[in-house]
């Protein structure tokens, strides 16, 4: 019975770190290989070579995106960060059942798939959308507003809503968390609503904050297909170059070296999200 | 991936049987074909299955990619037959992916059409690899309405009386050919290094025209549908036909500097182990009967029957492997991120 | 008491939740510069009447007056008085100095003010040196100092402590009580402290309110109450009385005779006045029984217990064997101690001997 309850022990010590070398770190050390490798004429040169990691930074094409990229993200991210704060606090201060009601209705776009999302976004804001008949049956606009969609501003507005859950959610969760009598403790010490706000909640739900940061950053910098559905011809991202790379030029090494970028941009979040924890504590 | 156009025939003719048909009897044998949507109808399959005593198993790709993979896994043996796009035949030769075909046993070679005896593209080395199939092209659709006539030049894009009603491919390789189309280039498939620039230049232009770009066959007649759109460099006649299906009044053309054309070969796989039950299957396909049901069931172009075939043939480039694609690709980067 | 001063009224104040009333009728008034100490069981509603004052819930009846003033309605962080809850809700993310400076820095004193003021608050309550500690890094008696170090702080009218010891190991909580009880003094400002621990109630307090189920019970000096126990219920919170149940006999004045199994005694009524024919406990304290009496009822020693300087001894009526007493005698006194299975004859003075009406229920 014991040698029976060990292998299983083994079996599943084994499961749980064999699972995330096989899905996790065995794709990134792949692609980390194969961005060392090239290209020659359509077959893998496997040798080592810094080549693609120079084409990168050599390439203005490959940096002016990346940066309008970034900055793209960085924009959702904090738009969705304010929205989301506003709206887990609002949530979090009602009695517990319209909590759970209202936490609901913003989590309950989760349950629907990604890309009947991005389709509803465009049923909504395309030429013939329904925001647009709204305004030509109101006698507002005779003309469909074209602007709403195929721009960047199309692609920000996508990101906000396909993206704001993952804010909302872990800011709620850790502003649940704080001990009510914290919030009692401010005020009994002659602290005003915003007192308690900035200086308890907004400092202990940091760690929320900077989770919601990193999933909004990360997921919409690899985002490639909302730009491509919404963006119109100003929908061209890092992402949808990585893809490019991968699956029309079928130059892998580049890909993975784009890819590489990519990640690493995301583990830099990470790691400027780690710094920000710290200025939640105040000695 | 030169030609994006895999599944969608599925998409129009609906479920397609992928699953093994065998009859009782198995005289023959299997032949085992690796090909596309809409190449192996449960009709005609039903038809040969009866006719020779053989049996037919198809597995679909859904790009030359895959079929490359598929077929270097075994060495081809996995396979008898491969339906092959133009684009892509010449890897499979210089990958000996498969086998000259012996023209003696292709009884049915007579029955093309002359246009398609004559096309070059499974030609090697004056060695036939394959015979032609089906066919199709990259037009213009149109809305009617828009256009009484159809549009004779692909100029008509870049025309700024239509700018924000525009649609084209999101795809490196097809518009770095309608860009050496619209420049008239000798060869579409062969551009030139210092070609590239005025490409790029005209590609960029048309960009500014353009209401978006989309990916996909769906995505193309979705957009097209939602906004207002007249003109679409599309993905095949299927993109008008689905348009028309949803009730938009559209046309399709072939203007007159042409457009791409692409072209489905059988052959006969390196590895075939049934080589008599491919012979067979290509002289039971390559009939004008089938070649007409494939065009009304499926929108292909036939090789063997003129039967509700348009009449553009001779304004189709027929695709060939493009000459640098990672450079297409970089062109491509420039032109979709407004650096120019 | 003329001298009194009350800084905070409650007037018939009751308070309920839904369809359960957990307050009803509470009067009670706390002196400027008074200890008062609310004790009582779980669920006895002492803490509702602590966050009631504190303002955190808002009476369903009944007026708070503050300095004649109703101050019901007042919003928690208008009220001049601070709290010391139970877990201390120390705000984690902050150092002890920003804990303790967080009352100052929220009512906009000049930061150059809050720094003096903080390290004359860490002085009194002895952690000047943990300044820039988190709560996290600091052990239970030190998190309670500084609970109290940011009530007081804000200079409040009244500081309201809620069961502050009751995480406290036992040694740490009679040092609090000393400590708690010295910086009142020196403050010279009311406290009022919630406890269900008895000791720390006699320890500290100047008055102590006994709540039961919602009402209070008695109030009065500690003193008071462990001679006095108004009630069965008090005298039961107060430990080791004994009780000898019977009925009343006869009335006279302040006096009562009372039939008991071992035959009728006197007593003195101090809760209201007992009717003939009502069922009583006479309450004796431990220490005022008195072996070896000449007159007497005769008891079976059945257990001495040495506790230090006194020691308890366990007897057993003779002839009523249902009457047990236990009597607290000095360990090292002139007369020897009874042992165990000598019969003595115990006796009291009849002043010690209160009669409290009996109850169905004992709380």
């Amino acid at each position: 019975m014991d040698d029976r309850r060990d292998l299983w022990r083994m079996g599943w010590a084994a499961f749980c770190l064999g699972l995330p070398f096989l899905f996790v770190l065995a794709p990134i050390g792949t692609f980390i290989l194969y961005s060392f490798w090239h290209n020659e004429s359509g077959a893998l040169v496997r040798e080592f070579t810094l080549e693609n990691y120079r084409a990168f930074f050599a390439d203005p094409v490959f940096r002016s995106i990346y940066l309008q990229t970034v900055a793209l993200c960085l924009g959702a991210t904090i738009v969705n960060l304010v929205a989301g704060y506003g709206i887990a606090l609002f949530a979090s201060r009602r009695p517990p059942r319209l909590r759970f009601a209202l936490i609901l209705m913003f989590m309950l776009p989760l349950f629907t798939s990604y890309i009947i999302k991005v389709y509803a976004v465009r049923g909504i804001l395309g030429h013939r959308g329904v925001l647009n008949e709204l305004l030509i049956a109101s006698g507002l606009i005779s003309e469909p507003i074209t602007a709403f969609i195929f721009s960047q501003s199309a692609i920000f507005l996508t990101f906000i809503v396909l993206y704001l859950p993952f804010a909302i959610l872990p800011i709620y969760l850790s502003i649940e968390r704080i001990p009510e009598n914290l919030g009692t403790a401010s005020a009994d010490l002659g602290g005003s609503q915003m007192d308690e706000i900035r200086h308890i909640i907004l400092p202990l739900s940091l760690p929320g904050v900077v989770v919601a940061a990193l999933f909004n950053f990360v997921m919409t910098f690899g985002d490639f297909v909302t730009p491509t559905m919404v963006g119109g011809t100003e929908g061209f991202t890092f992402g949808r170059i990585v893809f490019s790379q991968f699956g029309v030029a079928l130059n892998w090494p580049l890909g993975a070296a784009l890819a590489v970028i990519l990640l690493a941009t995301s583990v830099l979040a990470v790691g400027v999200a780690g710094l920000a924890m710290r200025w939640s504590t105040a000695r | 991936m030169a030609l994006t156009r895999r599944g969608m025939a599925g998409m129009i003719a609906g479920a397609m049987v992928t699953a093994t048909l065998r009859p009782a009897f198995a005289a023959g044998g299997e032949v085992r074909m690796l090909i596309w949507d809409g190449y192996a109808d449960p009709e005609w399959v039903a038809d040969f299955e009866k006719q020779t005593g053989y049996t037919v198993r198809a597995t679909y790709a859904t790009s030359a990619d895959e079929q490359i993979a598929k077929m270097k896994a075994s060495g081809g043996k996995d396979y008898d037959i491969v339906a092959v796009d133009s684009a892509s035949i010449k890897t499979f030769v210089d990958q000996k992916l498969i086998t000259p075909l012996d023209m003696a046993r292709l009884s049915s070679f007579d029955n093309l059409l002359p246009d398609f005896k004559n096309f070059q593209g499974p030609i090697f080395g004056g060695v036939r690899y394959g015979v032609p199939l089906a066919w199709g092209s990259l037009g213009l659709v149109y809305d009617k309405a828009t256009f009484p006539e159809p549009p004779k030049s692909w100029a008509v894009m870049w025309d700024p009386k239509y700018k924000g009603r525009v649609i084209s491919q999101d795809d490196a390789n097809n518009n770095i050919n309608l860009g050496a189309i619209m420049l008239g280039l000798d060869d579409p498939f062969n551009v030139k290094p210092d070609e590239f620039p005025l490409i790029r230049t005209k590609l960029a232009e048309l960009r500014g025209n353009l209401l978006t770009y989309f990916a996909g066959f769906d995505e193309g007649t979705t957009l097209f549908a939602e906004n207002n759109v007249v003109l679409m460099f599309s993905m095949g006649e299927l993109s008008a036909i689905a348009l028309q299906k949803k009730g938009f009044d559209v046309g399709y053309a072939i203007p007159d500097e042409g457009a791409l054309g692409w072209m489905d070969s059988l052959t006969l796989s390196a590895g075939a182990t049934n080589v008599d039950g491919a012979y067979a299957w290509m002289n039971f396909l390559l009939q004008a009967k089938y070649g007409a049901d494939m065009t009304k069931k499926f929108g292909y172009g036939s090789t063997t029957s003129a039967e509700g075939a348009p009449d553009y043939t001779s304004r189709l480039k027929w695709a060939k492997p493009p000459e640098d694609l990672a450079m297409r690709q970089t062109v491509w980067n420039e032109v979709r991120s407004g650096a120019n | 008491m003329n001298q009194r001063s009350d800084v905070l009224t409650l007037e018939a104040v009751g308070k309920s939740f839904g369809t359960t009333t957990v307050l009803r009728d509470i009067s009670l008034s706390v002196a400027s510069n008074e200890f008062l100490t609310i004790l009582g069981p779980s669920g006895s509603g002492k803490t509702t009447i602590l966050r009631l004052i504190a303002g955190f819930e808002a009476p369903t009846t009944g007026r708070i007056m503050l300095d004649g003033a109703d101050i019901s309605q007042m919003p928690i962080n208008r009220r001049p008085f601070n709290t010391v809850f139970q877990d201390y809700a120390l705000f984690p993310h902050l150092s002890v100095r920003r804990n303790v400076g967080y009352g100052l820095m929220v009512r906009g004193v000049p930061k150059a003010e809050i720094g003096p003021r903080v390290e004359a608050v860490l002085a009194i309550v002895g952690l000047q040196d943990y300044a820039l500690r988190l709560p996290r890094e600091l052990s239970g008696g030190q998190r309670q100092r500084v609970a109290l170090a940011r009530a007081i702080i804000c200079e409040p009218r009244v500081i309201l402590l809620d069961e502050p010891l009751a995480a406290l190991d036992v040694a740490l909580r009679a040092q609090m009580c000393k400590f708690l009880k010295d910086i009142q003094r020196r403050l010279d400002i009311a406290f009022v402290f919630i406890t269900h621990d008895q000791q720390e109630a006699i320890a500290m307090s100047d008055r102590i309110v006994v709540m039961r189920d919602g009402r209070i019970e008695q109030i009065g000096g500690p003193e008071e109450l462990y001679g006095f126990p108004a009630s069965r219920f008090v005298a039961g919170f107060f430990g080791e009385n004994n009780l000898i149940d019977g009925v009343v006999r006869a009335i006279d004045g302040a006096r009562c005779e009372v039939e008991t199994p071992i035959g009728p005694l006197w007593g003195v009524t101090c809760g209201p006045a007992a009717a003939v024919g009502a069922e009583v406990h006479l309450s004796i304290r431990p220490e005022a029984l008195v072996p070896g009496a000449t007159e007497g009822h005769r008891f079976l020693v059945r257990d001495a217990q040495f506790a230090g300087p006194t020691t308890l001894i366990e007897a057993q009526g003779v002839e009523a064997p249902e009457v047990t007493l236990r009597l607290r005698l000095p360990s090292g006194g002139t007369r020897a101690l009874p042992s165990v299975g000598d019969v003595v004859a115990i006796g009291w003075s009849e002043a010690d001997a209160r009669v409290i009406a009996a109850e169905g229920s004992n709380g």
